[in-house]
C-alpha cells in the first residue's frame, strides 16, 4: 500500500462518516419528529448536537486534511485543478454551515422543543429543511471528487447543477408543506 | 461525464448512505444505552427495524449493482481479489443485516415499548448494537479493498 493509497483510504471513509451519517441524523430527527413526542424530539435533537460536534465536526476536518495531503503528495493534482477550486468551496461553505448553524442550532431546537416553546415546530422544520440542503452540497463534493470536472465540461456541470436544482426544489417544497399542516391540521 | 463515471459517483453514494449511516446508527445506538432511558432504547430499536430495510437495504442492493456495472464497464477482471472478496464481503453483510439484525432490533424495540426494560431485554439490545458494529467494521473492511484495490 502506498502512502497516497492510504490517505485516499482515510479521506474516503471520513467522508463516509460525514455524508452517510448527515443522512442518518435527518433520518433519525424526521421519525422522532413524526412521532409527535417533545421528549423524543429533545433527546435526539440533543444526540445530534453531540454526533455533530464529536463526528462529523473531527470527519469534516479529518476529510478536508487527507484531501490536502492527496494533492500534495500526487503529481498528477494541483490545487489549481478546476474540480479542486469547486471542492474547496463547497467543503468551505459546508463546514461553516455545520460549524456555525446546524451544530448549534440543533441543540437550541432540542432545549426549545423541551420547554414545549411554539417555536419549536417552524425551527425544527427550519433545520430539516437547511440540513438537507447541506446534504445536496455534500453529494455535489462527491460528485466533483468522482467525476473530477474542468471549467470547460460543460456537461458534467449541467447534470450537476440540474440534480441539486431539483432536490433542493424538492425539499423546500416538503418544507412548505410542512409548515403548513400543523395550521391545517388545527383549523379542521 | 462518462457512464463508468456515473456508476462510480452512484456506487459510492449508495456506499456512503449505507455504511456512513451504519455508522452513526452505532452512535445513536450508544447514546440511547447511555441514556438508560428504556424509552429511548425502543424509539432506536424501531428506527433501525424501520430504517434497515426501507434505506439500508435498497443502498446496499445499490451498490452491488452499480459495483456490477463498474465492472463491466471498466474492464475490470471478477478474478481480482478486491472485487471477488468484496462481493463475498457484501453478501455476508447483507445476509446478516437484513435477515436478522434489523429484523430483530425490531422486534426488540417493540418488545422494550411494550413490556418496558428488563436485564434480559438490555442484554439483547448491547448484543445486536455489538453485531452492528462488527458489520460496520468489515464494511469499512471492505472499503479498504475497493479503494486500496490489493493484488492490482
Amino acid at each position: 500500500m502506498t502512502w497516497y493509497s492510504f490517505l485516499l483510504f482515510a479521506h474516503v471513509s471520513m467522508a463516509i462518516v460525514w455524508i452517510g451519517g448527515g443522512l442518518m441524523m435527518q433520518l433519525f430527527a424526521v421519525r422522532a419528529a413524526m412521532l409527535g413526542d417533545p421528549a423524543r424530539v429533545a433527546a435526539v435533537g440533543e444526540d445530534i448536537e453531540f454526533i455533530a460536534l464529536r463526528t462529523f465536526l473531527p470527519a469534516s476536518l479529518l476529510a478536508f486534511l487527507t484531501g490536502v495531503l492527496m494533492v500534495l503528495d500526487a503529481d498528477f493534482y494541483g490545487f489549481g485543478d478546476d474540480w479542486i477550486v469547486i471542492a474547496l468551496v463547497l467543503y468551505a461553505t459546508t463546514f461553516l454551515a455545520g460549524l456555525l448553524f446546524l451544530g448549534p442550532e440543533s441543540g437550541r431546537v432540542g432545549k426549545l422543543t423541551e420547554a414545549g416553546s411554539p417555536e419549536a415546530g417552524p425551527r425544527t422544520q427550519r433545520l430539516i429543511m437547511m440540513s438537507r440542503l447541506d446534504l445536496v452540497l455534500l453529494f455535489l463534493i462527491v460528485y466533483d471528487m468522482t467525476v473530477k470536472p474542468d471549467f470547460g465540461d460543460a456537461g458534467s456541470y449541467v447534470w450537476a447543477v440540474v440534480g441539486a436544482v431539483v432536490a433542493a426544489a424538492l425539499i423546500f417544497w416538503r418544507y412548505r408543506v410542512a409548515l403548513v399542516r400543523p395550521a391545517a391540521a388545527a383549523a379542521t | 461525464m462518462t457512464s463508468y463515471e456515473l456508476w462510480l459517483f452512484l456506487h459510492i453514494s449508495a456506499a456512503m448512505v449505507w455504511i456512513g449511516g451504519g455508522a452513526v446508527a452505532q452512535i445513536f445506538g450508544l447514546l440511547a444505552q447511555r441514556s438508560g432511558d428504556p424509552a429511548q432504547s425502543a424509539a432506536f430499536g424501531r428506527s433501525m427495524g424501520f430504517i434497515g430495510p426501507k434505506v439500508f437495504a435498497p443502498a446496499s442492493i445499490a451498490v452491488l449493482i452499480t459495483g456490477v456495472l463498474l465492472t463491466e464497464d471498466g474492464n475490470w477482471e471478477w478474478s481480482e481479489t478486491f472485487i471477488w472478496l468484496g462481493i463475498v464481503l457484501w453478501a455476508a453483510v447483507s445476509f446478516v443485516a437484513f435477515a436478522f439484525l434489523t429484523r430483530a432490533m425490531g422486534r426488540v424495540g417493540a418488545r422494550l415499548a411494550a413490556e418496558g426494560p428488563s436485564p434480559e431485554l438490555g442484554a439483547e439490545v448491547r448484543k445486536l448494537v455489538l453485531l452492528g458494529r462488527v458489520l460496520v467494521l468489515v464494511l469499512f473492511v471492505v472499503v479498504f479493498l475497493m479503494v486500496v484495490k490489493p493484488g492490482t
